[in-house]
């Protein structure tokens, strides 16, 4: 089981941005740590991720977002439609609808 | 330098794993053996199908019998492993090799195979020796010329079964022992004797006796391996050990500790024991603690721990029982004395009632007759005078009574003419009987016998007076004259109510009253015919009853001949000429004769009293009372002391009153409590449940006193409550006072009823408790007394099982699933209040469960809404211990006042007694059932197919059966499965089971050719005693050929049902059952029919999503039913589960195919579905491990995208990810807790489609034994979470062989789950 960081591209003209990655493949207990490895690397400054293109994500991964949430600066990105909708809003974990929502927030 | 492998064997090394490799790798050319491409053909095919195989194989060449093994065999090498390759036999198994070289010289000499089966070897592994257990076979392997080659050895170790099943047998042999143990040293004798008979797990055993600290313990009894060894205190014992989390101290190092204890048991010298404390010192008894040594060739693992912690458990629980039965026996004795003591006081008290009685009886005869036309005066005198004779003969007969039960009154017999002296007697009811309008017949032929004439007249006229009593018309015969035998016979019968079946046994014991008879009255003290039995048992006699409800009553009291002869007319015995006695009425029973005329209602002079039925009074502006009582005189009495204040109307019985009472609606009702058909507490509860009257006050007489009985007349709704006697001043007043506080007593008579409703709830509570079969049974009776349960929605009862320190709990009424299955586990040490209540022993009350802080925080938003109140009370057995905890819980907050806690604490209370025992009426079956499930666990699955079985013990016995079942995986793709079935039941019929089932594993491994293993197992099973005549059916399941192969031996046929629901049985390849001897016969004697005219295999298709079904005969047979019957009722059960998982069809057709009484015989069934996918059905099974989960979602997200739901698209996206979301959380859970994460383990995943929606099932073979519960932090957790909020509905099935969890999503859309966005 493998997964994928891309960092998303800031939109041109734009100053200095709040990094913005994107987590592809599926996530579940056997990965799990390395995603959290990965994301704890990136996120001494805040993060914006994006979950918007998983194709599974389970409780094992949603531990994972749940302990970035509480020790870094991270918001977390999950357009509506995205498989992770669902299952997140059951778990009642803080998300937004889009980079842009995040990236207001974050800099607000 | 390794040598090159030729490649037939390079090939084999290649699957052949770590041995492979060694192989490969080993320098060959240096060996004896040689050079693998010198090796011969023989040889060379023979590694490498050992290698190939899963199965343990080790191969013997040379003559020095070298090893070569493969990877399988590894543990049973243990430490001798990797250096025993090559090497010579005798080397390697040094420490077996006497047991079994001997059987490999054997071999190698004869060239004819071994079988060994369950053969003990010490075999010595990290410098230890250790007693392990082997079944296997030596066969030789045949060179091209015929030549031996070397020997092949197929083994299995079986030390686990062979523990396993040795343990339960010395478990029931002390629950044997224990059985017939009456007191507590008994228990300890008999427990002692058990472990010096079953030594093998203990090599000796002793108990201790503790006053005090248990290093003080001093030594009781032992096993005569270690008598006069024992240390006089336990304190060397202990030393500085101290107990694990279960009490248990484990000593190390006995030898040094027991000196003399090697030299006595030698080898088997134990270097370890167990302390176990099995109870406090209590009610001035010692402390018992059990000492075990411990086999030294077993390390002290968990089963073994498991089995010495039930061993102390069933000496805690004989004690127990031993000290209930002493308090029983005490409690008898006491009460023996209490009943002789009971028998002077009366004989005291009659004795003193009755002189004060003869002596008022005299004067007043003269008063009455000195009244002359005072016709008032003498009515009056009269009822003085009939009330006092029946006190005279009640006292009589509590005299007589108690003399005899003293032993005292003999009969002082005379030669007497018993039938004149019956006639005599008879005649004295002819007055009542005319005026009752009674036939009375009377006839009566002289017989001369020696007995006692009073006694006698006591007889005859208490037997002719409750005829009268009972019988209301028609006629009383009465006969008495010389019986068939020379005896006498006397007969009273009557055409009266007649006696209910239920009363029969009891009519003659003393105080008995029947309940049921319609009667004139219902007075008296049922000592009556007591006293009859008595009388006539003195005279050697018998009295026997006829009676029917309704059809009369005939009593016969026959005497035997007592040899004499009538005395001659002259001989001065008082008799007149023609044999009747003229002085033997002694008028005796002229007091029955008395009574009898109170009951018809009659006065013997005058006309009737003011006391006739029906209203009397009425006169306006007073109160009125109805009277209700079935005494005629103490009617008129209390009308006559009420008539001065009050109104009044009288019935003469309860029926009477109930509809005078709806008549003329009294101001209030005077009912006694004894009254024939409706007695009083029938009558007052007539009265409360009619709506229109409930509100009148009921005052009640009795003379039955004592608090008890004012407790029931109240509790049955009456307002106050009279004993008799009372004064008229006090009955005047009372009534009085009920009558002006009326308006009063309604408002405070609510509470009393409260209180008193409470009271009979409970105890109706405690019948149905006493009912209950099983937790759940006691749980439901809980809630369903809403007074005891204080209107409780939901009841959970947490039980203790103290040896993982956990609550398993059980939930009834209203509980969500997804809180359920969270808390189906929970740690002692959890921040539950169920946990803390049956930690510390203390109830609880939550009336607003979000007010009980953050500690419980997590508790109380699970259970939300279902639980915002809680009550908790620990449950307690009968000897105080805390089993486990109960909660009772309301949907809204409550405040819990005293009488609820009160209630739910007496609740709670009888709740733990019928747990406690629920449980150890549980506790054979368990066992039985363990020691099934150890033989029968599968062990291995397969990922061809996903296999479920079943096992149900018969209905009758809870005992160990002989049905099993195996499962074998072939090769990738293909699995083996039998179901079989050994006559009988008991450990042999299990232990035959056992061999037969090994063989067949075995025999499964070696060929791929059903009829070729029930061939090898038929001639393994003609060596077993047990064996004749056992079925089995073997079937391989071929995935990828979508075939089943089969061979039934006398079994009944197995049954395949496709996705569509046709059911079809496999009809062919059918051989005799096994070890048949006229099977056996037929191939001896007929040489033109040679034993190997064998029946080959039959072959049936077994299409995908398809369901092949193995089963016992017990499924099928029912009494008094064709076999026939049974195949076609089983076609159709299946037809109907053709499209449920593996697991539930097996529970489905268990329950459906059950008689009314369960089943007579035990039955095992095993469902096999094969791996594959059709657009209805998807079918998949995959080792227990992580790594699986991608790919099972994967094929798991391919079905879903074509499958059929009605829709050609198949599942839409956003469904189909809530349903691989939901299916890969159990998936996980099924890995990670049901199975270990152990990749021997097999998940299973069955998917349905239909158009209603999707199902998914995920099963594990194993039992969850880890807390699901809150005390795990967020992590999987929230896996239970995410199934229970994805899927419509979530269903969890927890079973001994293994949990399945179904979530189904339903064709249509779903409401949107509201989250908890950021803010935009």
């Amino acid at each position: 089981m493998s997964f994928e960081l891309s960092p998303v591209p800031s939109p041109p003209g734009a100053g200095q941005k709040i990094p913005v990655v994107r987590v592809r493949g599926e996530i579940d207990v056997t990965n799990a740590a390395g995603l959290h490895e990965a994301l704890a690397g990136m996120a001494a400054e805040p993060l914006i991720v994006d979950l918007g293109s998983v194709g599974y994500f389970d409780s094992a991964g949603f531990a994972v977002l749940d302990r970035l949430l509480a020790q870094f600066q991270v918001a977390v990105v999950v357009p509506p439609g995205s498989v992770a909708r669902t299952a997140m809003s059951l778990l009642n974990l803080p998300f937004y609808e889009s980079v842009d929502d995040a990236r207001a927030a974050l800099d607000g | 330098m390794s040598s090159v492998l030729p490649a037939d064997l390079k090939a084999a090394a290649a699957l052949g794993g770590e041995m492979g490799q060694r192989l490969t790798s080993f320098d060959w050319a240096a060996h004896p053996l040689g050079d693998p491409a010198g090796w011969s053909a023989a040889m060379r095919a023979t590694v490498a199908a050992a290698l190939a195989s899963r199965f343990p194989i080790v191969l013997w060449f040379g003559p020095e019998l070298r090893l070569i093994y493969n990877d399988a065999y590894i543990p049973v090498l243990g430490d001798k492993h990797p250096a025993a390759l090559g090497r010579p036999g005798a080397d390697v198994w040094w420490d077996a090799w006497d047991v079994v070289g001997p059987l490999m010289d054997s071999v190698v000499g004869s060239g004819v195979a071994t079988w060994s089966d369950d053969l003990m070897l010490m075999l010595v592994n990290d410098g230890r020796r250790k007693e392990r257990y082997f079944t296997f076979t030596y066969s030789p392997i045949l060179g091209a010329a015929g030549e031996l080659e070397g020997v092949f050895c197929a083994v299995a170790e079986t030390t686990e079964r062979v523990l396993g099943e040795r343990r339960l047998r010395t478990l029931n042999a002390l629950a044997a022992a224990l059985l017939d143990a009456q007191s507590p040293d008994g228990v300890l004798a008999a427990s002692t004797e058990v472990f010096a008979a079953h030594d093998a797990d203990l090599p000796f055993a002793a108990v201790y006796l503790a006053d005090g600290p248990l290093a003080a313990a001093r030594p009781h009894r032992a096993t005569p391996a270690v008598a006069g060894l024992l240390p006089r205190s336990l304190a060397p014992l202990l030393g500085a050990t101290s107990p694990d989390g279960n009490g248990l101290h484990v000593v190390a190092g006995l030898p040094s500790l027991l000196p003399g204890l090697r030299d006595r048991l030698g080898d088997r010298c134990p270097e370890q024991a167990l302390v176990i404390p099995l109870s406090e010192p209590a009610g001035g008894e010692p402390g018992k603690v059990l000492v075990l040594g411990l086999n030294a060739n077993r390390p002290l693992d968990g089963q073994y721990r498991g089995f010495c912690r039930l061993l102390a458990d069933q000496v805690s629980a004989g004690l127990a029982g031993a000290r209930a039965y002493e308090d029983e026996r005490r409690r008898a004795e006491l009460l023996a004395g209490l009943d002789r003591a009971k028998t002077a006081f009366l004989t005291n008290v009659s004795h003193e009632f009755r002189t004060p009685l003869t002596l008022m009886l005299g004067p007043l005869d003269d008063l009455i007759a000195a009244a002359g036309d005072d016709r008032e005066t003498r009515d009056q005198l009269e009822i003085v005078r009939r009330n006092g004779l029946r006190l005279l003969r009640l006292v009589n007969s509590l005299l007589d009574f108690s003399r005899i039960e003293a032993g005292e009154a003999g009969p002082r017999p005379a030669v007497t003419d018993l039938g004149g002296l019956t006639a005599a007697v008879a005649s004295s009811f002819a007055h009542v009987c005319r005026l009752a309008g009674l036939e009375l017949i009377v006839d009566c032929r002289p017989v001369w016998a020696e007995a006692d004439p009073g006694m006698w007249e006591t007889i005859a006229a208490n037997l002719i007076s409750n005829a009268v009593k009972y019988t209301f018309t028609g006629s009383i015969t009465v006969r008495a004259g010389p019986a068939g035998d020379g005896g006498v016979e006397l007969t009273v019968a009557d055409t009266g109510t007649g006696i209910a079946a239920e009363d029969l046994p009891h009519l003659f014991e003393r105080f008995y009253r029947a309940s049921s008879a319609r009667a004139r009255s219902a007075e008296g003290v049922g000592i009556g015919l007591a006293l009859v039995k008595s009388h006539v048992e003195m005279h050697d006699g018998t009295v026997s009853v006829d009676a029917a409800p309704g059809g009369g009553t005939t009593v016969t009291v026959r005497l035997p001949p007592s040899r004499v002869r009538p005395p001659a007319p002259d001989a001065g015995s008082g008799a007149a000429p023609g044999g009747r006695p003229s002085a033997a009425v002694s008028g005796a029973g002229d007091a029955y004769v008395e009574e009898a005329l109170q009951w018809v209602g009659a006065q013997p002079a005058g006309p009737a009293g003011p006391a006739g039925p029906g209203p009397v009074t009425a006169k306006r502006g007073r109160p009125l009372v109805l009277v209700a009582d079935d005494n005629a005189d103490m009617r008129a009495h209390l009308a006559r002391v009420l008539g001065t204040r009050f109104a009044v109307a009288v019935a003469p019985d309860g029926q009477h009153a109930l509809e005078l009472t709806r008549r003329y609606r009294p101001d209030l009702l005077l009912a006694d409590v004894m009254m024939p058909g409706l007695d009083g507490f029938a009558l007052t509860a007539a009265v409360r449940a009619d709506p229109e009257l409930a509100q009148m006050p009921v005052i009640m007489l009795s003379a039955r006193a004592g608090i008890e009985a004012a407790g029931e007349g109240l509790a049955a709704g009456a307002d106050d409550y009279l004993i008799k006697p009372f004064s008229s001043a006090d009955l005047v007043n009372r009534v009085a006072a009920r009558l002006e506080a009326a308006g009063r007593d309604r408002a405070r008579g609510l509470h009393d009823e409260v209180a008193a409703r409470r009271g009979l709830a409970l105890a109706g509570l405690g019948t149905a408790l006493s009912e209950a079969r099983s937790i759940e049974e006691a749980l439901d009776a809980l809630l369903a007394a809403p007074l005891c349960s204080v209107g409780a929605t939901g009841a959970a009862a947490g039980l203790l099982d103290a040896e993982r320190g956990q609550l398993r709990v059980i939930y009834r009424g209203q509980a969500r699933a997804e809180a359920v299955d969270r808390y189906h586990l929970i740690d002692l040490d959890a921040p539950v209040p169920l946990a803390d209540v049956a930690r510390t022993g203390r109830p609880m009350a939550a009336p607003d469960t979000s007010r009980l802080g953050r500690l419980y925080a997590r508790v109380t938003a699970d259970w939300a809404p279902d639980v915002r109140a809680s009550a908790v009370h620990p449950l307690r057995a009968a000897d105080g211990s805390v089993i486990g905890a109960v909660a009772l819980n309301w949907p809204q907050p409550r405040e819990f006042g005293p009488a609820d806690v009160e209630v739910t604490g007496r609740a709670a209370a009888m709740l733990g007694r019928a747990v406690a025992r629920i449980t150890a009426a549980q506790r054979e079956h368990q066992i039985a059932m363990a020691l099934q499930e150890r033989l029968l666990d599968p062990g291995m699955g397969s990922t061809a197919a996903v296999v479920a079985a079943a096992y149900q013990p018969s209905a009758q016995a809870m005992r160990v059966g002989g049905d099993w079942y195996t499962v074998t995986p072939l090769d990738p793709g293909r699995v083996g499965v039998s179901v079989g079935d050994v006559a009988g039941h008991g450990l042999d019929a299990a232990a035959t089971m056992s061999q037969l089932r090994s063989a067949l594993s075995a025999a499964a491994l070696a060929s791929g050719d059903p009829a070729a293993v029930l061939g090898v197992v038929d001639r393994h099973a003609r060596g077993l005693p047990g064996a004749a005549f056992a079925t089995a059916a073997y079937a391989i399941v071929d995935t990828g050929a979508g075939t089943v192969e089969y061979t039934s031996a006398g079994h009944p046929y197995p049954l395949v049902v496709t996705a569509d629901g046709d059911a079809r049985y496999l009809t062919g390849s059918r051989r005799a059952p096994l070890a048949a001897k006229s099977a056996a016969t037929s191939a001896a004697t007929s040489a033109a029919r040679p034993a190997a005219k064998a029946v080959p295999a039959a072959r049936s298709g077994l299409p995908p999503g398809s369901l092949l079904v193995l089963y016992t005969d017990g499924l099928i047979e029912r009494r008094g039913e064709s076999l026939d019957a049974g195949f076609a009722r089983l076609a159709a059960a299946a037809a109907a589960c053709s499209r449920l998982p593996a697991g539930a069809a097996c529970a489905e057709l268990l329950e459906r195919m059950a008689g009314p009484d369960g089943y007579a015989d035990d039955v095992a069934i095993a469902a096999v579905r094969p791996v594959g996918t059709t657009p209805g059905c998807h079918v998949d099974a995959v080792p227990a491990s992580f790594a699986e989960m991608a790919g099972v979602r994967a094929r798991l997200r391919g079905w879903l995208a074509a499958c059929g739901t009605g829709d050609p698209a198949g599942v839409p996206g956003e469904k189909a990810d809530r349903i691989l979301l939901a299916a890969g959380e159990a998936l996980a859970n099924a890995i990670e807790h049901g199975s270990g994460s152990n990749p021997d383990r097999i998940v299973g995943i069955e998917a349905f489609a239909c158009a209603d929606g999707v199902t998914v099932t995920v099963s594990d073979s194993g039992r969850w034994v880890k807390d699901s519960a809150a005390s795990r932090s967020a992590g999987r957790g929230q896996g239970l979470t995410l199934i229970h909020g994805l899927a419509d509905s979530v269903r969890t099935v927890r079973g001994p062989l293994g949990t399945s969890v179904t979530i189904t999503c339903g064709a249509g859309g779903r409401a949107a789950v509201r989250g908890r966005r950021s803010p935009s």
